[in-house]
């Protein structure tokens, strides 16, 4: 895909005259064929480019769009133009980084597929997660005494129950460090922006600032202890949740007859003990061969020095009876 | 705001050259076909289960009769000593004449998940060990170990001490429980068991996140927020693509031996407490005797300083050294000083000691 080069500039200038007009209270219209044409443009590459490249052209694509976004809107928020105005401006730029950093969270610790499903009315970071009909009735049926002939069946839906509200108390507890960590950073930042004898004159002045800042809130809490219990425990608790779900599958899976997972495990974990057994086994065989082949070089080198020492004795003796001969 | 004083005209600019180099990064990218890694020719030599034993041979005059032999981390592929020809700890020391042999451990899939640290350092690295001298026609090998294969490689001669004549250490952690070791404190709760018996073989993605939470902002937005700059135009987008590719390209870890790693070095420390188990030998490194080069970084988010040079109060060796480069965890290997000062001082030393 090449891009006809006199296009780009046409259309970069009509943007750029369309932001350098945001504050002079120019009502221009951002132009149509921009979004466009940076659309299609992403879009031709996702087809045309090697797949290696798609979620580098994601992350580029998602990336470019909010910096662009926030930074027309900080440029509409300077038309007005005053004090009130420009603090509302760091705010939204720090609303606009705490939102990348609840996404890029959310999508580390989010649900296993099964799951994930169950829940996709409520956003994760949506209260009524944690705070749903679903969970609240889940947490009532634990209540419930487990009897009858299902009572395999209904333990299975306890456990996977407790396991759930504990991967949720254990996301929450998470969430709420980040929370800590973004408004300390933000804490940070207006303390720099208020102190700083350099001036902030750049959105990439801005962001720099806003990552030093992070960066320095985040490491005060990731090296505490009860961040780390807490990050044990998130991890664990989806780890207890996938592991059930796969101990289901498995027992359904038995139950008509297909292989499981913890069949195969069980053939793996033979099959190496006995590629060790053999190893220990091949080597104690290689070192009896040379064992067996040195005693065997000794028996021989014994034999042969013996021969020897019998041969050199009867040359002496065949001298000894010629000088007797001779005398 | 004393500080603040945004230039609506800088701001309107910026946003024009960030969507200026943006449309040039698609145009770079459309006419990338292929990001080449991994290029310098090599020789298999030995081959096992997954294993690949290459040899790539001295390019100059040879400095030095015992051979070398690289052992890389099972995180991450090998390559990044060798991700393009100017940024290539590999061609630098071919160049200054060492034969080099380097132990490529493959991609473990769902067959390799009961390997163990006793498959990987008794059978595997023993095996590739005794490769090496019967290709080179030498009694003993020089051995570099690499972060964890500098920890494999610690293990090995400390177990087999007379197969290794110098022993050279770059990033390798030692003592896995120093203040500053985040990896260590996020995996200090962290269900190793639970881990691999839900997963198998531990996915290279999840460790991946784990190396991006260390440093999640600068790892994260602000690398992407420099992307346009990268990809601008072609030489600088491959060798951002390189790297890229090197990071994104990481092999899921057989479990067992993913396991005993975290439980026995990070979370119990038992390397220094001379406690950890290869199999049913006890590492004890004391036993490491043969002149010692510790080569770490400065600025290594991963592997501190502190955890690297713990190792000169373990080993008895009388001839220790370390070299400290100012760079990060893989800026000693691909920076301009790894290229212009690590590699030649790694010649140089061992040379001395042919």
């Amino acid at each position: 895909m090449e891009n006809s080069s006199l296009t780009i500039e046409a259309l970069l200038d009509a943007q750029k005259e369309y932001w350098s007009n945001i504050t002079s209270g120019n009502s221009l219209k951002s132009p149509e064929e921009w979004a466009e044409f940076i659309s299609q443009n992403q879009k031709n590459m996702r087809q045309d480019a090697p797949q290696q490249f798609s979620q580098l052209l994601d992350i580029l694509g998602a990336q470019s769009s909010n910096f662009t976004q926030y930074g027309e809107a900080l440029l509409k928020q300077y038309k007005a133009g005053n004090e009130q105005h420009l603090a509302d401006a760091v705010q939204q730029f720090q609303q606009y980084m705490q939102q990348q950093t609840s996404d890029a969270l959310m999508q580390q610790w989010q649900f296993p597929e099964q799951f994930a499903a169950l829940f996709k009315t409520h956003s994760f970071k949506d209260d009524l997660l944690f705070e749903n009909p679903f969970i609240s009735g889940m947490k009532s049926l634990l209540e419930t005494p487990v009897v009858g002939s299902n009572r395999e069946y209904q333990e299975q839906i306890r456990e996977a129950i407790k396991l759930t509200i504990e991967y949720q108390e254990a996301l929450q507890e998470y969430i709420k460090h980040y929370n800590s960590i973004n408004q300390s950073a933000a804490t940070q930042m207006l303390s720099e922006l208020n102190q700083s004898d350099t001036k902030i004159s750049s959105l990439q002045q801005l962001h720099d600032i806003w990552v030093e800042a992070y960066e320095s809130a985040y490491s005060q809490t990731v090296f505490t202890d009860i961040y780390q219990r807490s990050h044990g425990r998130i991890s664990n608790a989806l780890m207890q949740l996938r592991k059930f779900m796969q101990d289901v599958r498995d027992i359904h899976f038995q139950s008509v007859g297909l292989a499981t997972r913890s069949g195969l495990d069980t053939a793996l974990q033979r099959q190496h003990k006995l590629r060790k057994e053999m190893r220990t086994n091949r080597r104690e065989v290689f070192e009896m061969q040379q064992q067996i082949a040195s005693l065997q070089a000794n028996a021989s080198a014994q034999m042969i020095a013996e021969l020897k020492k019998e041969i050199s004795e009867l040359k002496q003796e065949v001298i000894s009876l010629k000088e007797a001969t001779k005398g | 705001m004393n500080g603040f004083d945004l230039d609506p005209a800088t701001v309107s600019n910026e946003l024009f050259e960030f969507n200026r180099k943006l449309l040039k990064s698609y145009n770079t990218l459309s006419q990338i076909q292929e990001v080449d890694v991994d290029s310098t020719p090599y020789q298999v030599i030995y081959t096992e289960d997954k294993l690949k034993l290459r040899y790539y041979q001295a390019q100059a005059e040879k400095r030095c009769k015992t051979p070398l032999l690289i052992c890389y981390a099972l995180v991450n592929r090998p390559y990044m000593i060798d991700l393009e020809s100017k940024r290539s700890m590999l061609q630098r020391l071919l160049e200054l004449g060492l034969d080099v042999y380097l132990i490529d451990w493959g991609y473990p899939d769902a067959a390799d998940r009961y390997l163990d640290l006793d498959d990987y350092i008794n059978e595997y690295l023993n095996n590739s060990v005794h490769a090496v001298c019967n290709h080179a026609d030498s009694k003993q090998t020089n051995l570099l170990g690499i972060c964890q294969g500098g920890t494999f490689s610690l293990c090995y001669s400390a177990l087999n001490p007379n197969m290794i004549k110098n022993l050279i250490t770059m990033v390798t952690p030692v003592d896995f429980q120093t203040e500053d070791n985040l990896l260590y404190h996020l995996a200090k709760y962290v269900d190793a068991d639970l881990a691999v018996d839900t997963y198998g073989n531990i996915p290279g993605g999840m460790l991946n996140d784990s190396y991006n939470s260390l440093m999640p902002m600068r790892l994260g937005i602000q690398k992407n927020l420099g992307m346009p700059n990268q990809l601008e135009n072609r030489e600088s987008a491959l060798s951002f693509l390189r790297m890229e590719k090197w990071i994104y390209d990481s092999p899921d870890q057989a479990g067992e031996a993913f396991r005993q790693f975290i439980t026995q070095f990070f979370q119990q420390n038992r390397l220094i407490k001379k406690e950890a188990m290869i199999g049913e030998k006890q590492v004890d490194l004391a036993n490491i005797n043969q002149p010692v080069l510790n080569i770490f970084g400065s600025f290594d988010h991963l592997v501190p300083p502190r955890a690297s040079t713990a190792l000169k109060e373990h080993v008895s060796s009388q001839d220790y050294q370390e070299i400290e480069v100012k760079a990060g965890h893989i800026g000693v290997f691909v920076s301009g000083k790894s290229q212009t000062q690590v590699a030649p001082a790694i010649v140089e030393w061992l040379a001395e000691r042919d």
